[in-house]
């Protein structure tokens, strides 16, 4: 069976919120120098369940990005912790796209790759959080989604998927081809072997751009950035300090109890 | 050429209730709806819902949609979207409001793409813009560290998933007029394709985290599951809930259910207290909703203490007991 | 008449013991040729390298002298250990003398007959002194085995049977030589009293009795037969006294690699399996070390994880593999057991510390790390099977290029860097040295504070140097500690590469492991710089006058702790302990575990990011030594044991009273400048700490 997963390179979102720098004329985020971009959270989970299906039931995992050139790197990682193919689709200002265009292009680049089970992708995007560019490739490809799993399965003919609610989570099965969305639950990403490593260096990624794949970008777009700021936040913290910290907790106390917080 | 008009709101229900968020959804529906000089309706879908028409009305709805076939009696991903479709097909709204939930950010995208509707997600604010009438749509990007102001040109509906908690719901006024209008929506059972199996609800012992008005978390430096004993017994004193961070969850230290942050559970107490946390964007927007909020970390340096009230700059394995010996003293007084 | 001995005096058929030394000559040979055939399961390795020669002769006196049991050239021994040193060195010096007065008797008799008169005399003197010394060795070991009963030491049959023939060969010797006395002449010459055991052994049996002769016959033959029934035991059961070959064949063939490099993984390219997870793919210089082990246990009571309370004892380890060795290779049914989970327990394994406490302890030069490091390698490598604070780290080097996970949520790597006017390397002023500040030095709120300050001496005192900046990457030592070779060999040739490119000659850090791994490690990737660690550079600067000490009216007392890389690995303790005797200010107490027998801080081997769920935690032990001295402050020298005091101090609520300070930060306080420049100057940076001199 052939998997394949999403995945987007981002601005590390770790950057202290301190350093957090935006260009407002530009409307996007400029990480400050020495940090480099790094895998979206999700997308890793995504890859982490699509490895555990392939170690199960020996499927054949491909790793697909749409992004500028520095994008390759991660496509890098994901062959060296045990995808089988990378696909790279290149577009320089990928970062500008909307969730629309942004789905509109891997669909196509899904539909030029064919043979699939299963897709799975990140919940949501760690830099713009919109959480929409799973379910849309779904609609788009007319396949079942399943959105927010803890676990993947597959049951028969069936994908299996346990989806995360507020307090609990529903057991979902959905015929395949079918799309699944996959969030941090799933558990921690494994590390590259060693084996790993030197494998992905030999592996050819394919390099595509939006004229390959049929990908025309023309009156795709629907959502149109207006403005992006950085709100102001900060409050003047009280440090309570004493002799002592059992002292320094009772000041506490007795503040919150003066405030009648408590 | 179509013409859309109309604000619409999804609503929902939990336990036999309207949920919080619907209220809320009617909330801000109205004030659009009047500053565009248009109606708002509201879509109650499901039997459980067929009581609540009145209450739709109370809190603002001008029409309630009743859409209440057997296969939509309970939530399935499929047959909602297919029914919501239809619905938006027939009424053709030009504002569309989910709520950020289990079920909204779940239909949102698809509802987009069959409605062939634009999409914001997760927004914290929706205004109106005088000049070009379009929904301004404001939502937390970047884990929380910038807002984004977007909007919808040209595709309709304009769609928005809202934030649970971060709009005010309108006084509920029971004299307000109101059309009821129940539909009759087509499900075949072959338009299901993913079928829910069974749902597996996780035991919240005490407090639910987003009613509590006191919630205490933790982080990876609490760094071990034992640790949070402590939080559940301080939680327990000040009759509130415990939280985790992302972090803490991942690390195995506290179930899942337990996490506050971006895609955990948004909470709004009037008092949070943040243990052993650094205060990542993506946590913060969590719990930014707190009235108060009170840090005890070891590092003073740690970002939470920029958006707290107070702080202790100390161990919470040495600084919690006496803190809670206090409150016990406190609370006999 | 003149003294002389008759051979075989008394004894016929005496020239038996020659047949029977000639039968048992071929099972010595063939024991040692059977047990070497054990080793060659390993894989080949060269150790006929360049030196090698000269470690032949270094490693005999070593082995002479006793260095390592007596504690010669390095920090004092403890009474207990004095006392084993001073027992081995007893029947070992006793043995030889014994074997060297009977080889001279062999001669005499065959050859030439030169022991009359005076010779005689005095080689039976240094046999009597051999004698008594093997019997006093034999009687401390026994009443330290079996009495005293130290906890580093277990007790075997094998032990017994060497104690106790050992002893009766001895006694008996000396019964033997008072016997002849006795029964030589009624009155013995006075000559005989150089022979002064034998001969007050004598007066008690009764001089002059001949009825003694058929005693002395007796119990020659008894001596005889305890002697060769003893070399047929020990042939057949391998006895651990075969370490008088072993051993010093070991000793011999050591590691002859700078203390701090580990050996790489050879044609990394083509590799299928790294690492080790079977005892055959070790060398056979690794499976040697495990017949050289005699289970002294001087490493574990000097590994910190042992000491602690984990299950980790580095002689278990050894002696664990030599049992292996033996049931998967040399008996007709091979017991073969997992060498990774069931010979070593993983656990173990990652909680060694790679402190080098344990080689430098073992009197028998056993290489306990390289060893443990092969097997993390194939944890790490080939099994990805890591504790999961680890992988966190490695994942943390994948995708943020250093190992502090969630650091990145408070500094960034450039932010250490601000309100200072720094030379950034290749964009400003030309230089060939580079301040490489680190990634705890950089990350870590408390340790840039150590970075900040030695930026401003090394400013104040005129160095010109450069600094790589917010793009600093990792050296690659966490990665290559925990065993993830790959990424440390990837690390190592980048960086490399980008100092080759701005002609970087000279580096400067006050990292001990970003100091090891570049000195040491980086020219194995043809990486040769000159590497200083910061307690280097200062002392060099302070004694070319470039700073001095300041005069204070307040004294402090303070210890010193030396971190292993910079100490036991490069044998750097000298440097801070001149800079800090060289502070008037300073009364500096040593701990009684310092120097080459200091106990690590727990952060070294990559667990500095891992956890420490089992036993006490050792930078709490060691913050409590440090207390203990009766210091007000302990200085370091490393990042890594600045944390972990750090953390004890804390954990312990000492931080009223105690506080830990690097090397520099305690010379900052206590310096000042000259080179023509006013002490309260203009050159002085506006963040120096209040209380210095001149500000």
């Amino acid at each position: 069976m052939n998997i394949i997963v999403c995945i987007k390179q981002v601005p590390d979102p770790e950057i202290p919120p301190a350093k957090f720098r935006i260009d407002p004329e530009g409307k996007r985020v400029m990480p400050p120098e020495g940090v480099a971009p790094v895998t979206s959270v999700f997308d890793e989970r995504a890859m982490e369940a699509a490895l555990q299906l392939k170690d199960k039931y020996q499927a054949k995992v491909t790793a697909v990005t749409l992004g500028a050139s520095a994008a390759k790197s991660a496509i890098r990682h994901a062959l060296s912790i045990g995808a089988d193919e990378g696909v790279h689709i290149q577009h320089e200002a990928a970062g500008e796209l909307d969730s629309f265009e942004t789905a509109f292009v891997l669909t196509k680049a899904i539909e030029k790759i064919g043979d699939y089970s299963l897709i799975l992708c990140g919940r949501q995007a760690a830099d713009w959080d919109a959480g929409q560019v799973g379910s849309l490739i779904a609609e788009n490809l007319a396949i079942p989604v399943v959105t927010v799993a803890r676990k993947v399965d597959l049951k028969d003919s069936k994908v299996r998927v346990e989806s995360v609610m507020q307090d609990g989570y529903r057991v979902i099965e959905a015929p395949m081809p079918a799309l699944v969305t996959v969030s941090s639950e799933i558990g921690l990403p494994r590390l590259p072997t060693g084996m790993g490593i030197l494998k992905a260096s030999r592996i050819k990624i394919t390099n595509w751009n939006v004229q390959d794949i049929g990908a025309e970008l023309q009156g795709v777009r629907r959502s149109q950035l207006l403005r992006l700021y950085i709100p102001v936040r900060e409050t003047k913290c009280q440090i309570i300090e004493a002799d002592t910290v059992a002292e320094a907790a009772c000041e506490l106390a007795l503040c919150l109890r003066k405030a009648k917080i408590i | 050429m179509t013409e859309f008009k109309g604000v619409m709101v999804c609503a929902e229900f939990v336990n036999g209730k309207m949920s919080p968020i619907t209220m809320e959804l009617l909330g801000i529906g109205r004030r659009l709806a009047d500053d565009l000089g248009e109606e708002l309706s509201a879509l109650l879908i499901g039997k459980e819902a067929v009581p609540f028409s009145r209450e739709a009305i109370a809190y603002g709805g001008e029409r309630v949609y009743l859409v209440s076939n057997s296969p939509l009696d309970s939530y399935n991903s499929d047959a909602y979207t297919e029914a919501i479709t239809n619905v938006c097909h027939q009424v053709n709204p030009s504002i569309v409001l989910l709520g950020q939930t289990d079920m909204g950010r779940d239909l949102a995208p698809r509802l987009a793409v069959r409605l062939g509707g634009g999409l914001a997600m997760d927004c914290i604010d929706l205004a109106i813009d005088p000049q070009t009438k379009l929904m301004l749509q404001t939502r937390p990007v970047f884990g929380g560290n910038a807002y984004a102001v977007m909007i919808t040109p040209t595709a309709r509906p304009q769609m928005a998933t809202v934030r649970p908690k971060t709009m005010s719901s309108l006084e509920r006024d029971d004299s307000r007029q109101g059309e009821v209008v129940p539909l009759e929506i087509g499900i075949e059972s072959s338009m299901i394709k993913a079928e829910i199996i069974e749902t597996v609800k996780e035991e919240v012992l005490g407090i639910k985290l987003e009613e509590a008005e006191i919630v205490v978390t933790g982080g990876r430096g609490i760094g071990s599951v034992e640790g949070f004993d402590i939080l559940r017994e301080l939680a327990g004193v000040l009759g509130g809930a415990v939280g985790a961070t992302r972090a803490a969850c991942d690390e195995g230290l506290t179930p899942a259910t337990m996490q506050v942050g971006q895609t955990g559970k948004i909470v709004s107490p009037n008092l949070y207290i943040a243990v052993a946390l650094s205060g990542a964007v993506q946590h913060l927007a969590g719990c930014s909703g707190s009235k108060h909020m009170v840090v005890i970390n070891t590092d003073p340096d740690a970002y939470i203490f920029k958006v707290a009230e107070w702080g202790i700059v100390a161990d919470y394995k040495t600084s919690l007991p006496p803190f809670l010996e206090k409150l016990k003293e406190l609370s006999t007084q | 008449m003149e003294a002389a001995r008759e051979a075989f005096w008394h004894i016929e058929y005496g020239w038996l013991i020659y047949l029977l030394g000639l039968l048992l000559l071929p099972l010595i040979g063939y024991t040692i040729y059977r047990r070497r055939r054990l080793w060659q399961i390993g894989k080949p390795e060269g150790r006929f390298e360049k030196g090698r020669i000269k470690a032949f002769v270094t490693g005999t006196i070593d082995i002479l002298l006793h260095k390592r049991l007596l504690g010669i050239g390095a920090m004092p021994l403890s009474i207990g250990e004095l006392y084993a040193g001073v027992m081995h060195l007893l029947i070992f010096g006793g043995i030889l003398l014994l074997l060297l007065v009977t080889s001279l008797f062999a001669l005499h008799e065959h050859v030439a007959a030169f022991l009359r008169g005076r010779p005689y005399l005095v080689v039976s003197l240094l046999g009597e002194l051999g004698g008594v010394a093997v019997l006093s060795g034999i009687i401390m070991a026994a009443i330290r085995r079996y009495i005293l009963r130290p906890e580093r030491l277990d007790n075997s049959l094998d032990d017994a049977v060497v104690l106790i023939s050992l002893f009766l060969l001895t006694i008996t010797g000396f019964i033997l030589e008072a016997l002849r006395i006795c029964a030589t002449v009624p009155t013995p010459l006075w000559e005989e009293r150089w022979s002064f055991a034998g001969f007050a052994l004598a007066g008690v049996f009764g001089l002059g009795d001949a009825s003694l002769l058929p005693w002395y016959q007796r119990i020659w033959w008894f001596h005889v037969i305890i002697f060769y029934g003893a070399i047929v035991y020990l042939c057949l059961s391998f006895s651990k006294l075969f370490h008088v070959i072993i051993s010093p064949v070991n000793i011999f063939f050591r590691s002859l690699r700078p203390k701090g490099a580990l050996a790489p993984i050879a044609d990394l390219e083509e590799a299928e399996t790294f690492g080790i997870a079977n005892i055959e793919d070790f060398t056979w210089k690794q499976l040697l070390d495990l017949d050289a082990c005699t289970s002294c246990g001087r490493c574990q009571a000097s590994c910190p994880a042992y000491i602690s309370g984990k299950t980790l004892s580095p002689k278990r380890l050894i002696q664990q593999m030599k049992i292996h060795m033996e049931e998967k290779f040399n008996n007709r049914m091979t017991i073969d057991r997992l060498l990774i989970g069931e010979v070593i327990a993983e656990e173990d394994i990652w909680s060694c510390t790679t402190c080098r406490a344990c080689q430098e302890a073992c009197p028998v030069f056993v290489e306990h790390i390289d060893k443990i490091i092969e097997m993390r390698r194939n944890l790490a490598l080939t099994e990805s099977r890591m504790p999961e604070s680890v992988q966190l780290m490695v994942g943390n080097m994948f995708s943020r290029g250093h190992p502090w996970t969630g650091a990145q949520h408070m500094r960034l790597k450039g932010d250490w860097m601000a309100g200072l006017d720094l030379n950034i390397l290749g964009k400003g002023r030309d230089t060939d040295t580079l301040l490489w500040v680190g990634c705890t030095g950089a990350l870590t709120d408390r340790n840039a504070e150590v970075t900040r300050s030695l930026v401003r001496i090394l400013q104040n005192a005129e160095v010109n140097f450069a600094v790589w900046g917010a793009e600093e990457p990792c050296c690659g030592d966490p990665a290559r500690r925990i065993g993830f070779e790959i990424l440390f060999v990837e690390q190592a040739q980048q960086n490399i590469a980008f100092f080759q490119e701005h002609r970087v000659k000279k580096i400067i850090t006050a990292c001990p492991h970003c100091f090891n791994t570049m000195k040491n490690e980086y020219p194995q990737w043809g990486g040769v710089f000159e590497v200083l660690h910061h307690s280097q550079l200062l002392a060099q600067l302070l004694s070319s006058g470039k700073w001095k000490p300041t005069e204070r009216q307040d004294r402090r007392r303070v210890t010193y702790h030396d971190s292993c890389y910079l100490g036991r690995y490069n044998d750097i303790f000298q440097e801070p302990r001149e800079i800090l005797h060289q502070l008037p200010q300073l009364d500096v107490i040593e701990m009684s575990r310092c120097g080459q027998r200091a106990l690590c801080c727990g952060g070294g081997g990559g667990r500095i990011w891992m956890e420490e769920p089992v036993g006490t935690k050792i930078n709490r032990i060691r913050t409590e030594e440090a207390v203990k001295s009766g210091s007000e402050v302990v200085v370091t020298a490393c990042p890594f044991c600045l944390q972990m005091f750090d953390e004890g101090i804390r954990a312990k609520e000492l931080d009223k009273t105690f506080k830990v300070m690097d090397l520099a930060e305690i010379v900052e306080e206590n310096m000042t400048f000259f080179n023509g420049h006013d002490r309260g100057g203009t050159r002085f940076v506006a963040s120096v700490p209040s209380g210095h001199d001149g500000v």
